[in-house]
């Protein structure tokens, strides 16, 4: 029996993009996406798309309307001339994350966990404070972190320029390696996962074959935009933090005002 | 990025890249069991200008998955349809001839059926997808289409499987039809765009209207275009649709009322218009521009575009 997996990449509000082809996609097969994949993943704010549809909360169609369309992808993005201008010196994000967070808040049946949501999903994050790639599974078998909904999204969509990390508490697994034998509470920051990689098809192919190991057979379906095709430019200047962070989340003009480099095609 | 992109082979180091792998060692963890399709690309699309925070962006990020959607159809309705159980809503009688080699030829895709939101079907069977609604058209946009400009490039003969040569191309391949060209990927998309356009949500149903009765003459002509004698019905077709450029040109002098229909028009055929941009200015050297104002700098990405289109060979990859 084939197993199907949708993968949906990063790529802030291009995920526009991916919510129109899953719209058009749904319409072929004249079934909600949730009920015909087996298993969803995504980075970034296409992680957005693969919860929405993991949970069963949406269809494609309403994916599309009520988080990917042109007034969400406004509000989420709030911000404003001050925090532009700080911004611009990477003294702040552009964004404060309140209207993103909120959002979440209501957009989704707040109080359900991830390891509630209705099918298997993988989101990719990157973990600050253990400075490694991280996976929020919704089948993981002893999560260190099992937060709501809303707050996995707020966690994976903390675009660097954009919006601030997000702290989660979490349990340490006491039983691996650290010499405790009891878990104890922690927290730590996360933010985008695209900032390793913007795809999670090696994440979702991963947790598809430890979910079911004799499955012989599986598609995934990957939609997304692809590599950042902005060319770079090194100004004399050099490229600090900030700078680097814009290369790698492909941040376009409106990011890059005043920094050292900007991507250019 | 020169040429790594969105080519088959590219399009897997794309992944695998920021996995620090090369693309053979991806093909490698996925195995053979795994049939990738991936519909990717607007990266490759956005020109430096493209102010993702602008609205009428997002309104053509829109238009722009509407078009892939296209270019992506029959491989991705292959892929989750042709080898399902028979249970899907479009049936068996799909599923069977997915499994025909007739599968990706115009108008081989049987009519879908509505959502249960969608506005009641009027429309004829060869009717476009209708334009996204509030949609603006991407050449205004700085929003290229390389990879649609891969599509409607001149074709050599293809190899039926666009997978790198050391990719291996999963289990797929063995029961389904050979993966599309880029042209039957087009021909497959364009008529593809007729069926579809009945299914479109009540958001869009208002769209349709008086673009639907032009393109209805449209889909006509690319249903006639399926027989045996492709290539010299496509020269026709394309000297048909640069006289229908020229028709467009003297309408928008004319009556605005036809400029505004047409726009809708090439909303909807997006596909079919931008081809038609970037072949000229491969062949002419961009005389039409983008109408953007912005001539100089889209100009050369679009060339730049062409070139990787034609050696990407689209935004759709299927391994």
């Amino acid at each position: 029996m084939v197993k199907y997996l949708l993968v949906v990449e990063t790529g802030g509000v291009h995920v526009a993009t991916a919510a129109r082809v899953l719209a058009d996609l749904e319409d072929d097969l004249g079934q909600a996406l949730s009920r015909r994949f087996d298993l969803f993943a995504g980075a970034g704010f296409g992680g957005v798309l693969a919860l929405a549809l993991a949970s069963d909360q949406f269809t494609a169609h309403g994916a599309q309307a009520k988080l990917a369309s042109k007034q969400v992808l406004a509000h989420v993005f709030e911000s404003n001339v001050w925090r532009r201008t700080r911004g611009i010196v990477q003294d702040a994000p552009l964004a404060t994350g309140a209207a993103k967070r909120e959002f979440f808040r209501t957009a989704f049946k707040d109080n359900t966990p991830l390891s509630d949501v209705e099918k298997p999903v993988v989101l990719l994050a990157y973990d600050i404070a253990a400075r490694a790639a991280v996976t929020f599974s919704s089948r993981a078998e002893r999560p260190a972190f099992n937060p709501l909904i809303s707050e996995t999204l707020d966690a994976v969509t903390a675009t660097p320029i954009y919006f601030p990390p997000v702290t989660l508490t979490g349990m340490s697994d006491g039983l691996q390696g650290t010499g405790r034998s009891m878990p104890v509470p922690m927290q730590h920051a996360f933010i985008d996962g695209s900032v390793v990689s913007g795809s999670a098809l090696l994440p979702a192919v991963a947790e598809a074959r430890r979910l079911w190991p004799h499955e012989d057979r599986f598609v995934a379906v990957v939609v997304g935009p692809g590599r950042p095709a902005r060319s770079v430019v090194v100004l004399p200047g050099g490229m600090g933090g900030p700078q680097w962070l814009q290369v790698r989340t492909d941040a376009g003009p409106a990011a890059g005002a005043g920094s050292g480099a900007t991507a250019r095609r | 990025m020169g040429g790594a992109g969105n080519s088959p082979q590219s399009d897997l180091v794309g992944i695998a890249t920021e996995a620090g792998l090369t693309d053979v060692q991806l093909r490698a963890i996925l195995g053979p069991s795994v049939d990738l399709v991936r519909v990717s690309g607007i990266n490759q699309s956005v020109s430096d200008d493209f102010d993702d925070t602008h609205a009428a962006n997002i309104d053509a990020l829109d238009a722009l998955g509407r078009a892939w959607y296209l270019e992506c159809r029959a491989a991705l309705i292959r892929l989750l349809v042709a080898q399902l159980d028979g249970g899907s809503q479009l049936g068996s009688a799909m599923a069977s001839q997915a499994a025909s080699p007739a599968f990706l030829t115009p108008g081989s895709l049987p009519a879908l059926s509505p959502l249960p939101s969608a506005a009641p079907v009027s429309a004829p069977a060869a009717a476009p997808l209708a334009p996204v609604a509030g949609a603006v058209p991407l050449a205004s946009l700085n929003v290229t289409t390389a990879g649609l400009a891969a599509a409607a490039a001149p074709e050599a003969p293809q190899p039926a499987a666009p997978v790198a040569p050391n990719v291996s191309s999963g289990g797929a391949a063995a029961g389904v039809p050979a993966a599309k060209s880029p042209k039957a990927a087009k021909a497959a998309g364009a008529s593809d765009a007729a069926g579809a356009g009945k299914d479109r949500g009540a958001d869009e149903a208002k769209a349709k209207g008086k673009a639907a009765a032009k393109a209805s003459s449209k889909g006509k002509k690319q249903d006639d275009s399926s027989d045996d004698e492709e290539d010299e019905e496509e020269e026709e077709e394309g000297s048909g649709e640069e006289e229908e450029d020229e028709e467009e040109e003297e309408d928008d002098e004319a009556d605005d009322e036809e400029d505004e229909e047409e726009e809708e028009e090439e909303e909807g055929d997006g596909d079919e218009e931008d081809e038609e941009g970037d072949d000229e200015e491969e062949e002419e050297g961009g005389e039409e521009g983008d109408g953007d104002g912005d001539e100089g700098e889209e100009e050369e990405d679009d060339e730049e575009d062409a070139e990787e289109g034609s050696e990407q060979g689209g935004n759709c990859v299927v391994s």
